[in-house]
């Protein structure tokens, strides 16, 4: 049996008034890539704080391969490691020198061994002596991976890893995460990309307004929101209006974006997708692509989370109107 | 391991990230000095100082006459003549005058046991002994033109006044300002290295990553201290450097340079954790300098840096007491101007840099971990 890398149970965190996690509770399995979804101010830096031990818990607890982190805060210090959403790393230091001071604050052993090994793994041996802040964004990124497993943690924790990559970079960032998985790494990962979590988690947990909305796999999740399938006709602009009228036809509602048409299928009428082809091409219309699939995680998200922005802003305005007297 | 060691990891840090910069720390630490030293010592050098000396003249002869005509005729003093040696002093006290000129009723005296002037001096470089300078050449002219040897010596009459007529003899303006720079620079480095760090750091997300690793919270402020204190001793010693090259002086030689070395290194770590403290509630980096620079360049300016502190208003005067820059401009001066350092000077120097460095510590220890470090 799989055991728990971590376990979080009942964990509220109130600064003031306002409780910011409300009583979560969840748990990544060892050796698997965990996915954090949530919208802005859902909860979930809070809660990847308070497992970095950065903040107490109001109440509640967090267990790391069996030990309580809050209360074995060092040696769960050495056993997690952190990469954030913006790039930290010292942009003045060599990437050597970032290594360097970062496996000397984890007391690390033939570190120079280690920081060779990490500059190989990152692919940055022939740059290890530039300024990392004359290093591109994927490179900084690779570096800024290997400094947050230079302790070779058991758990590590991406807080939006991808985000500003473009999609070369990514999908290299991408397997990077895996290939330290495969290796034995726990991972728990937060992302806004949705297509992110799909690709590269085993589970995901979507957090909102501070609880836990729903867990599972992906297909669990897309599965639980939907009793049937998408079916998505792709056409020419000024066709969609009539693959929209053979949709409804059969009885579908039918939505368009563009030169797309989506609709839902029930389980029970999977049938009708061979039917509403055939009745398509009858008709002549020109179809660019056609499928029927599971809806998205997009589709999760909106549906547990909603549509509504999550719009704040901090202070006051700017420009007051005074108003005459 | 201990926070000493993981303190100088962080301390390596700093000052890796420092060297990475140095062209600019450089330029930077070489623009105050060079400003103030070169355009601001030199100026001061050639500007004419008015001193105003009180005068009790208790000597009813010509000679003692003829005296206080010579002080009353030179241009650099402004001499009011005062009833009672009693009165004198108060206003010396009062900071109204800068000395006080006792003439005995034996002026001209001819024995060393009974002087025939005693002059009082304020405690404070308060006219860098340039009164100290005219009252002995006049009184040496007086001396010579009656051929008679007149003894003058000064009185110990309270913690204000000091008795060595020798003080600060010689010493030049761009000297007394050199030391007052020394210092600034110091707090200069101090913001630069600890407080102004901290918040970059967090700002840029470092912070965080120091505090998720294993080492302890303290070590990430000592090794920022240290690093501040370092940077302060640069910007230290490149200051000493113009300002000798300039013409200044250290009047106490090799030994008083190790000990400025030391009274800036105290002020520098005082002034560390000062900014250190600030940084623990200030988030952005404009609000920190306008709030650093609103509390170092006043005690800067009451410490006596520019001006001596008898020149400031009397409201002012006692804050200059309670300003530890003040303690740490003393301290250079005496090596810089005086030649040596009064051992009860030293003292009392020391002993207030060092607890200020302290308590500002254990405050910057205890505000970090209760806010940004929690």
């Amino acid at each position: 049996m799989v055991k728990n890398a971590l376990e979080i149970k009942n964990l509220v965190e109130k600064f003031g008034d306002f409780t910011a996690v409300k009583n979560i509770s969840f748990n990544v399995k060892e050796g698997e890539i965990f996915g954090l979804l949530g919208p802005n101010g859902a909860g979930k830096s809070t809660t990847l704080n308070m497992i970095l031990t950065l903040l107490t818990p109001t109440s509640g607890s967090i267990e790391l391969y069996g030990i309580d982190i809050h209360k074995e805060v060092q040696r769960a210090k050495n056993m997690i490691g952190f990469m954030t959403q913006e790039t930290v790393i010292e942009q003045d230091l060599t990437p050597r020198q970032n290594l360097e001071i970062f496996g000397e604050l984890y007391h690390i052993a033939n570190i120079k061994d280690k920081i060779a090994q990490s500059l190989k793994d990152a692919e940055l041996t022939d740059f290890a002596d530039y300024k990392a802040g004359a290093l591109s964004g994927g490179m900084q990124r690779r570096l800024a991976l290997v400094r947050s497993m230079i302790q070779d943690p058991k758990i590590i924790i991406l807080d939006e890893p991808t985000t500003g990559l473009d999609v070369q970079n990514r999908t290299a960032l991408w397997e990077k995460i895996r290939s330290l998985n495969k290796k034995g790494i726990t991972v728990l990962l937060t992302t806004q990309y949705l297509e992110e979590a799909d690709a590269l988690c085993d589970r995901i947990a979507i957090i909102d307004k501070g609880e836990i909305k729903a867990i599972g796999t992906a297909s669990e999740l897309k599965a639980s929101v939907s009793s049937g399938n998408i079916v998505e006709i792709v056409t020419q602009s000024d066709a969609t209006s009539k693959v929209a009228s053979v949709l409804k036809d059969f009885g579908l509602s039918p939505s368009i974006k563009i030169d797309v048409v989506t609709a839902s299928i029930e389980k029970g009428e999977i049938a009708k997708f061979s039917d509403i082809t055939k009745e398509l091409i009858k008709k002549n219309i020109p179809i660019l692509g056609i499928s029927m699939h599971l809806p998205t995680l997009d589709d999760v998200f909106i549906k547990l989370t909603g549509t509504g922005l999550r719009d704040t802003a901090i202070g006051k305005p700017q420009v007051q109107i005074r108003s005459r007297k | 391991m201990s926070i000493i060691s993981d303190s100088l990891i962080i301390y390596k840090r700093e000052m890796l990230i420092f060297k990475s910069k140095l062209r600019t720390n450089i330029l930077r630490s070489l623009i105050f000095p060079l400003v103030l030293i070169l355009m601001l010592g030199n100026l001061g050098a050639n500007s004419d100082i008015i001193t105003n000396i009180g005068v009790v003249n208790y000597a009813s002869n010509p000679s003692a006459y003829n005296f206080v005509q010579s002080l009353q005729s030179n241009t650099d003093l402004n001499v009011e003549m005062l009833t009672n040696q009693q009165a004198a002093l108060a206003a010396l006290k009062a900071g109204q005058v800068t000395d006080v000129v006792v003439i005995s009723p034996s002026f001209p005296s001819l024995e060393s046991k009974n002087p025939g002037i005693y002059i009082y001096y304020a405690n404070n470089f308060a006219d860098l002994g340039n009164s100290v300078n005219i009252i002995e050449s006049l009184a040496q002219q007086y001396e010579s033109s009656i051929g008679k040897p007149i003894q003058y010596q000064s009185a110990v009459n309270s913690d204000q006044v000091v008795l060595d007529p020798a003080y600060a003899a010689g010493a030049s303006y761009k000297t007394f300002l050199v030391g007052g720079v020394i210092v600034m620079v110091s707090v200069f480095g101090s913001m630069f290295g600890g407080g102004m760090s901290i918040i970059t750091d967090r700002q840029l997300g470092n912070l965080k990553s120091f505090l998720i690793t294993p080492i302890n919270k303290m070590s990430i402020i000592l090794g920022k201290v240290m690093s501040g204190t370092t940077q302060a001793l640069i910007y230290g010693i490149i200051a000493i450097l113009i300002g000798l090259l300039d013409g200044a002086t250290i009047a106490m030689g090799i030994l008083g340079a190790a000990i400025i070395l030391v009274l800036i290194a105290l002020t520098a770590v005082a002034f560390s954790a000062i900014t250190i403290i600030l940084a623990s509630r200030i988030a952005k980096i404009e609000v920190y300098s306008i709030i650093a620079n609103a509390i170092t360049l006043p005690l800067w300016f009451i410490s006596g840096a520019f001006f001596p502190t008898s020149s400031l208003p009397s409201w002012l005067y006692p804050l200059s007491v309670i300003d530890p820059l003040t303690y740490s401009a003393s301290g250079i001066r005496y090596i810089m101007m005086y030649g040596y350092y009064p051992i009860n000077s030293a003292i009392l120097d020391f002993s207030i840099l060092v607890a200020f460095s302290v308590v500002m510590l254990l405050l910057s220890f205890k505000l970090f971990s209760t806010t940004i470090g929690k």
